[in-house]
């Protein structure tokens, strides 16, 4: 392993000095590229980059062999941190990022040594997600409009969260800008939180398209209720309703129903990052920062080259989720975006904590 | 009833046995590769499997899944390596056994628990795709709650001499657990500015460190082999016949192991526990497991492999994995297009049943080819140890470094190896000590989770109420045993030098004193756990530090090496100190540090050999080139890059 690495190396940067020619188109013959993972085998991140691998081979230039390196570690810190220290910015490593990657950066974390904003975005995969409550224990049937907020306001929601700081800080905030009073319990996982939510035990619950489909086709509308809908951001920063599900309003127009005005403010700006981490930034492919342009290009031409296969387009749509491929610049552009959570965003969502839940952000 | 008919047609097929039997001879290659396990293989798969039909596809993932608890009992049993936590209670009496020269029957024993616990779980399995769903969402946080705290109560048959170093173990192994990201805010706790510490110590890293890490020092210091009469005594036959007298053992610990893996958030380290508990209770001399009973084996080996059947029951029912292997077969499922939940149930019943039968079919013939290898393996127990010790000790390098991928691991081992060899020469119980690390997060999460959710109204629920009683029972009857007359041996000792077990008292004693007062400056929820572990661990210690420092002799006293200058043949004399041979174990890291880790443990190994074994020059050389090979192709095969060392970073071509 060590050796091919080293041999490629010496190989690619023995050419480079050969050829040093203009705008060089990218050829990857004979070399092998190597798709990080930092999570161990089985994860979302791991399932998109296995299911990638035939084609990433087909599609890139020179149809070199793809292999997947797992990096577990740190929730994903420990891996991106190696990768951002020995990637080498010639087309042959690429990562896959989530939000899980993401997120710590945007919070601060010490232990982070990367900064995407210098990645090189080649293609993101946006995912949406839907917020729904359990009727039996709510009492409150048809809850996306302001007359259902109105009625969920006389109720206390249960709703599970991974962590103080972490994604579901927008959903909480969400109900926390409702007005709908709440209670989270932390440490859950995504399967822990939908268990609960099966079981009673919690009456709210947010999960990705597919298995929020799956739960209201299986429970019934008596206990599935959709709230509201977490679908991309658009070029504009404008949020989107899901096309499957045309009725449920997204968060914003959810807040408009029942205050009357937009959404603003340090509370609104962290909803916002979060939405944008978790949906146009769920997972995303990335060059290390340095990569020559041609190079990236080359690779959104690969991944776009590759829309016109069904075969892909389907194992995208059912397996990975991708709602649509968003490339080079503007996942670039999303990340700027979710950049946003500065100290007056920090100092809202730390009160919010300490009040809501009596607990510490971190 | 129709389905599960219909789903057998599949077998008719010549392909889908082709690709059961390929899954199940991958899951044992890599289930015999301690540190691997059913990740690494089902990982290894999942590029191939995209494109298959499914109904192959699925017997490959499954066939391979079945196994790998099924052929790690070899290194367990025959090595005292426990390469995946599933077989970490069977090295407790099956390591013994071999040492006995009876691994033969232990292995026979082990593989017939392991086929008939897998098939007690596909039956369960079967059984519950049709009537669990029901009972599945009445299992809840208070549910999981309880089954913890009846776990817990296990500790109390695992504590060895002296009940409160038993109980002190188990709090020191509470609060090694605290070590990475708090459970319920994410905060690093414990970290001490370092990446590897972020998350919890890897479990597989403890089982080696604790049980395997003591056991090679201690067989390389007695310089023989590992079946101390250098034979293989009874055959496989005393095996089998152990099995069919232990029967009822064997079905009650499948059905546990069933029911544990179904049960949500418990997690299969635990489950093996839980099993060993009841082989121990109702027994007339518990005493004497752990020392090489024969029901020791049978009952963890038949709960491992149950599990998996009662761990797919949630991953098909609800989608939710039951198991880390779960995850990684429901990312599979997910490749070849099925989405698995009550809609697959009432959809594709019989892709369901099939996963059923290949199930049970995977055991029966996994379990078949190992006990037709049995033999011919088991013979390495009478192989001098000086000469495998070296080769262990890369294996056991090895496995950590599967844990993460980084050099932390392979500290990681050193550090809980040297805890491991100490917490040996001085008495202090292993089990319990892991027992309380595997609970450590289960333990702080449910709590916070029961109270903010029910509080006390927890107790009304009917399953809450059932495990409460278990674990009064489990309670009563430890003490009941207690009470007996102890046997002969456990008479306290007097010792002529007691600074060692005092130093390594007041080792564990400051470290609890610490962890208390760091707390403090943590937030609540991020502190309490800490505060609390080192709370009882201190509560334990305190007494036996009365006795250790103002009495000689009394069953909180205990030294190995004392023990061992009285038996007579225990030890050469000429024999090196057990702190050598934890110094070769970190010249194991030098030698990485300097050629990389492929590299370095192949010098290790040929060092070692002449050395040590005084193997000549030119096979010594051999056979450390053909280990460095061996973890090369492994390497290839897994797309593994090993820890480099400082001439990896000076010499662009080092492999």
């Amino acid at each position: 392993m060590q050796l091919r690495n080293r041999l490629k190396a010496l190989i690619v940067t023995v050419a480079a000095l050969a050829i040093s020619a203009p705008a060089q188109a990218l050829d990857l013959s004979g070399e092998t590229v190597t798709i990080l993972v930092p999570f161990s085998e089985g994860g979302g991140s791991d399932t998109l980059a296995r299911f990638l691998q035939p084609f990433l081979q087909e599609a890139l230039p020179g149809h070199p062999s793809i292999v997947v390196l797992n990096r577990p570690g740190g929730g994903s810190v420990t891996g991106v941190n190696a990768w951002i220290g020995s990637a080498k910015p010639d087309g042959t490593d690429i990562l896959v990022g989530s939000s899980s990657t993401w997120v710590p950066f945007v919070f601060g974390s010490k232990t982070v040594k990367y900064n995407p904003n210098d990645m090189r975005a080649v293609v993101g995969f946006p995912r949406v997600s839907v917020f729904y409550t359990n009727p039996e224990e709510t009492g409150v049937t048809g809850a996306s409009n302001a007359a259902g907020v109105e009625e969920l306001r006389s109720t206390r929601l249960m709703k599970g969260a991974n962590a103080p700081l972490s994604l579901d800080l927008g959903d909480l905030i969400a109900l926390h800008m409702l007005g709908i009073p709440h209670r989270a319990v932390f440490g859950l996982s995504t399967g822990e939180q939908r268990r609960a939510f099966l079981g009673g035990e919690l009456s709210a619950n947010s999960d990705s398209l597919s298995a929020y489909n799956d739960m209201a086709k299986n429970e019934g509308p008596g206990r599935v209720s959709p709230l509201f809908a977490v679908g991309g951001v658009d070029g504009n920063g404008k949020a989107m309703r899901i096309a499957a599900h045309p009725d449920v309003k997204t968060f914003v127009e959810l807040y408009e129903a029942v205050h009357g005005t937009p959404p603003s403010g340090p509370e609104y700006n962290t909803f916002q990052v979060m939405h944008y981490l978790r949906t146009n930034l769920a997972k995303a492919i990335m060059l290390p920062p340095g990569t020559p342009d041609e190079i990236v290009d080359a690779y959104v031409e690969a991944f776009r080259s590759l829309e016109k296969n069904p075969a892909y387009l389907d194992g995208m749509k059912n397996e990975i989720e991708a709602q649509s491929f968003v490339y080079g610049k503007d996942v670039t552009a999303s990340f700027a975006e979710a950049s946003g959570f500065g100290p007056e965003e920090r100092a809202a969502a730390e009160a919010y904590m300490r009040e809501t839940h009596g607990v510490a952000l971190n | 009833m129709e389905q599960i008919i219909s789903s057998l047609a599949v077998f008719g097929s010549g392909m889908h046995w082709l690709m059961l039997a390929a899954g199940v001879v991958l899951g044992l290659t890599v289930g015999v590769l301690p540190g691997l396990g059913g990740s690494a293989g089902l990982a290894l798969l999942l590029p191939f499997i995209y494109g298959m039909d499914p109904a192959p596809a699925l017997a490959m993932m499954v066939g391979l899944l079945a196994v790998t608890t099924t052929s790690d009992t070899f290194p367990a049993v025959l090595m005292g390596i426990p390469g995946t936590v599933g077989s970490q209670a069977t090295v407790l009496d099956g390591f013994p056994m071999s040492q006995r020269g009876e691994a033969t029957r232990a292995i026979s024993a082990a593989l017939i628990s392991s086929i008939f616990g897998g098939i007690v779980g596909a039956l369960m399995l079967s059984v519950a795709l049709v009537f669990a769903e029901p009972l599945l969402r009445q299992i809840g946080f208070p549910e999981q709650l309880m089954l913890i705290v009846f776990a817990l109560s296990m500790v109390g048959m695992m504590t060895g001499t002296s009940y409160l170093k038993g109980l002190a173990s188990c709090g020191l192994g509470l609060m090694l657990g605290a070590f990475g990201a708090a459970p319920i805010t994410g905060v690093e706790r414990l970290s001490f500015g370092t990446e590897y510490l972020i998350e919890s110590l890897p479990i597989v890293i403890m089982g080696l460190g604790l049980f395997a890490v003591p056991e090679i020092v201690a067989l390389a210091r007695r310089q023989t082999t590992i079946s101390q009469s250098g034979t293989l005594n009874a055959g496989w036959l005393a095996g089998a016949r152990d099995w069919a007298k232990n029967w009822w053992l064997s079905l009650r610990c499948a059905a546990i192991g069933a029911l544990g893996g179904a049960l949500p958030g418990i997690g299969g380290a635990v489950i093996d526990w839980i099993a060993y508990g009841p082989a121990v209770q109702p027994t007339r001399n518990p005493e004497r497991y752990g020392t090489g009973d024969v029901r020791g084996v049978i009952a963890p080996e038949s709960a491992n492999n149950a599990k998996e059947g009662g761990a797919l029951i949630p991953t098909l029912i609800f989608g939710i994995p039951g198991s880390g292997n779960m995850a990684i077969l429901l990312g599979g499922f997910i490749l070849i297009g099925i989405q698995p939940g009550l809609s697959m149930l009432r959809d594709n019943g019989d892709v369901v049943y099939s996963v059923v039968w290949s199930l049970a079919i995977a055991n029966i013939l996994g379990a078949g080819i190992c006990l037709l290898l049995a033999r011919y393996i088991a013979r390495i127990t009478t192989i001098p140890y000086l000469l495998i010790a070296p080769f262990m000790i890369g294996l056991i390098f090895f496995a950590s470094f599967q844990a993460t991928r980084v050099w932390g691991d392979l500290f990681a081992l050193l550090a809980l190896g040297i805890l491991g060899v100490y917490l040996k020469r001085f008495g202090w119980s292993r089990p319990a000590l892991l027992i309380g690390f595997v609970l450590a997060p289960q333990i702080e999460a449910n709590v916070y989770r029961v109270s903010t959710i029910y509080g006390m109204e927890m107790f009304t629920r009917p399953i809450v109420l059932v495990f409460l009683a278990l674990t009064v029972i489990s309670i009563v009857s430890v003490f009941r045993n207690r009470t007996r007359k102890r046997p002969a041996e456990d008479e306290a000792r007097s010792y002529s030098n007691m600074k060692p077990q005092k130093s390594f008292f007041l080792i564990l004693t400051a470290f609890a004193v610490y962890l208390l007062i760091e707390g403090f400056s943590e937030s609540f929820l991020t502190g309490t756990f800490q505060i609390v572990a080192a709370g009882v661990s201190l509560a334990f210690l305190i007494p036996i530090g009365i006795f250790l420092f103002a009495q000689s002799g009394t069953r909180c006293h205990f030294d190995e090496e004392g023990i061992l200058a009285d038996e007579p043949g225990a030890h050469r004399p000429s024999s090196a100190s057990g702190e050598h041979y934890l110094l070769i174990l970190a010249g194991f890291l030098v030698l990485s540090g300097f050629f990389g880790f492929l590299v370095g443990t192949g010098v290790f190994i040929a060092a070692f050999l002449v050395r040590k074994a005084q193997v000549r020059v030119a096979r010594a050389a051999a056979s450390g080139l053909a280990f460095s090979l061996f973890l090369f192709m492994v390497a290839r095969q897994l797309n593994l890059e090993y820890p480099a060392g400082l001439l990896n970073y000076a010499l662009p071509l080092w492999p």
